[in-house]
């Protein structure tokens, strides 16, 4: 039925429960798992290129260990693990793109992640996702 | 004697709170900073002092030493004549044509002009190299191409505040050759005091620094020139040795965001009055667009020489017509040094801020290159790294 799931994960509470949620999915279906993350927030409108360039490196090894994490959760499970990708920019517009890069059948997501404080003005990411997403979206509580 | 721990209290509580603002909202704190400012002079009667002009003018140097020190000078060489002719245009149309505007049209006495036109004709590097490493475009030769020429126009910029105002004597002449002098020697003895020095608890290679960087300013406002002016050409000097050595320059941004900074651009924000900015808000709009118009007039003509793309050319435009850090240091020294008054001041340093935000949603909303195979390509070469590593693993 879903032969590829794509987990959105940003290491919060829910993001964890969703993951656990695909791999036992992933286990009774026998899908493939893929694991994507989206770094936000990378400073704009900085005064200096070196502030970007250090928050930059900060969430790269804030996303990198988070999905060392993710992955050795999954290899554990014995699931066929494909690919894992760290993203920058708009995190529900770049899952959106990445789910249709890689044509997969079921997003699972966290309801309530990192949104961030804009989240309450413009939206939450699982309100655009499930909303604008190319395939079947899992809203893990 | 006057109890400096009251105001530096407050100054610091200011600093703390807009700190943990820009983390909340994802924004750079110097934006927050001016806007706590904006809050501090216009509701909280917050004043300045000597010790705080102080920290806060050493915080404007250092910002714009770190500037010029970010520059790849690989990526400058590799595209010279396209950087320096985009940069150069980026510069001076904009730079000619506001200080026109405001002269004739708005009326603004000649140094007040000038001022306008050198605020205008402004580029943030960091503005636009944020927006670009969202898209990878920083690693392509469009977006190399684009960074260099924003360092060629940041340089006209602070050589056009050096020397426009200046009092051409015996100062300026011995500024001048000590600056010259100082670009040889900077990269020779920045290497020399690393392998003497490095690493250190008391910081050699910082204080050798903070060194050069007083003397320069002393001789500079000595000079009637400005002292971010020799900071800039410093840190470009010294781009080459920071590349190896990327430490000293953290520890550096560090110290200057922890302490100087906040005192800048909180101060630079403490000058803006709400009441003017209601008052001239159809002169900011006007001169938004003549920004962004003389930037295109300059730059988007080249875009097309250098056979770039419709939609490239409209980006890299826009993407020249930010400003922030330069804009808001050339109107900060236009006030200091009475050139301007704080309605002037008002409008041009809601025009920088407004020139960081509104190009750059447009550029990207509308005219972001599609490099889509690269994208893809790069997408692809980090997954497949990650799944090897996870099968090591």
């Amino acid at each position: 039925m879903f032969k590829l799931i794509l987990i959105a994960y940003d290491g919060s509470e829910y993001s964890k429960k969703a993951l656990l949620t695909s791999v036992s999915l992933a286990k009774a279906l026998g899908s493939e798992i893929a694991l994507v993350s989206v770094e936000e927030n990378v400073m704009h409108y900085a005064a200096d290129v070196g502030e970007v360039k250090q928050e930059k490196e900060r969430l790269n090894g804030l996303f990198q260990r988070l999905q060392r994490e993710a992955r050795e959760t999954i290899k554990l499970s014995g699931v066929d693990f494909i690919r894992a990708d760290i993203l920058v920019g708009n995190v529900p517009r770049a899952i959106i793109e990445h789910a249709k890069t890689i044509k997969c059948d079921l997003i699972v997501m966290g309801s309530s992640g990192r949104s961030g404080a804009w989240a309450g003005l413009l939206g939450t990411t699982v309100d655009k996702v499930s909303h604008h997403a190319p395939c079947a979206v899992l809203i893990v509580r | 004697m006057d109890n400096i721990w009251l105001p530096a209290r407050i100054w610091m509580t200011l600093a703390l709170a807009a700190s943990l603002i820009s983390i909340r909202l994802g924004i750079s704190v110097a934006l927050i900073e001016i806007l706590v400012g904006v809050i501090g002079g216009n509701f909280l009667n917050l004043r300045t002092m000597p010790w705080i002009d102080f920290l806060a003018g050493f915080g404007a140097v250092l910002l714009t030493f770190l500037a010029g020190a970010e520059i790849e000078p690989s990526a400058f060489r590799r595209n010279l004549k396209k950087s320096l002719s985009i940069g150069l245009l980026s510069f001076l149309v904009p730079f000619i044509a506001a200080g026109f505007f405001a002269y004739f049209v708005m009326g603004w006495d000649l140094k007040a002009s000038e001022i306008a036109g050198i605020a205008l004709s402004t580029t943030s590097v960091a503005v636009v190299y944020a927006v670009m490493i969202e898209s990878k475009l920083n690693e392509t030769n469009l977006g190399k191409l684009i960074l260099a020429a924003c360092f060629v126009t940041d340089l006209g910029t602070v050589l056009a505040l050096g020397i426009i105002f200046a009092k051409f004597d015996w100062w300026m002449l011995i500024f001048a050759l000590v600056t010259g002098f100082s670009l040889w020697l900077v990269p020779k003895s920045l290497r020399w005091v690393a392998s003497r020095w490095g690493s250190r608890v008391s910081e050699p290679g910082i204080k050798f620094i903070m060194l050069g960087l007083f003397l320069l300013g002393w001789l500079a406002t000595t000079a009637r020139s400005e002292a971010v002016l020799p900071a800039y050409l410093i840190g470009l000097g010294a781009a080459g040795s920071f590349t190896s050595d990327r430490a000293l320059l953290t520890r550096i941004r560090t110290m200057a965001f922890a302490v100087f900074t906040p005192f800048y651009f909180i101060r630079a924000g403490m000058y803006i009055s709400l009441a003017a900015l209601v008052l001239s808000f159809g002169w900011i709009m006007v001169l938004l667009c003549v920004k962004v118009g003389t930037k295109y007039l300059g730059v988007f003509p080249l875009a097309k020489v250098y056979k770039m793309n419709v939609r490239e050319g409209h980006y890299t435009t826009l993407l020249m017509s930010t400003g922030l850090t330069f804009g808001s240091i050339s109107a900060l020294f236009g006030l200091t040094n009475h050139y301007i008054d704080q309605f002037q001041y008002t409008v041009l340093v809601t025009v920088v801020i407004g020139s960081a935000l509104i190009p750059t949603i447009i550029a990207q909303s509308f005219f972001k290159p599609r490099p889509l195979a690269l994208d893809e390509k790069v997408i692809m070469t980090e997954s497949v790294a990650d799944v090897e590593d996870g099968n090591k693993e």
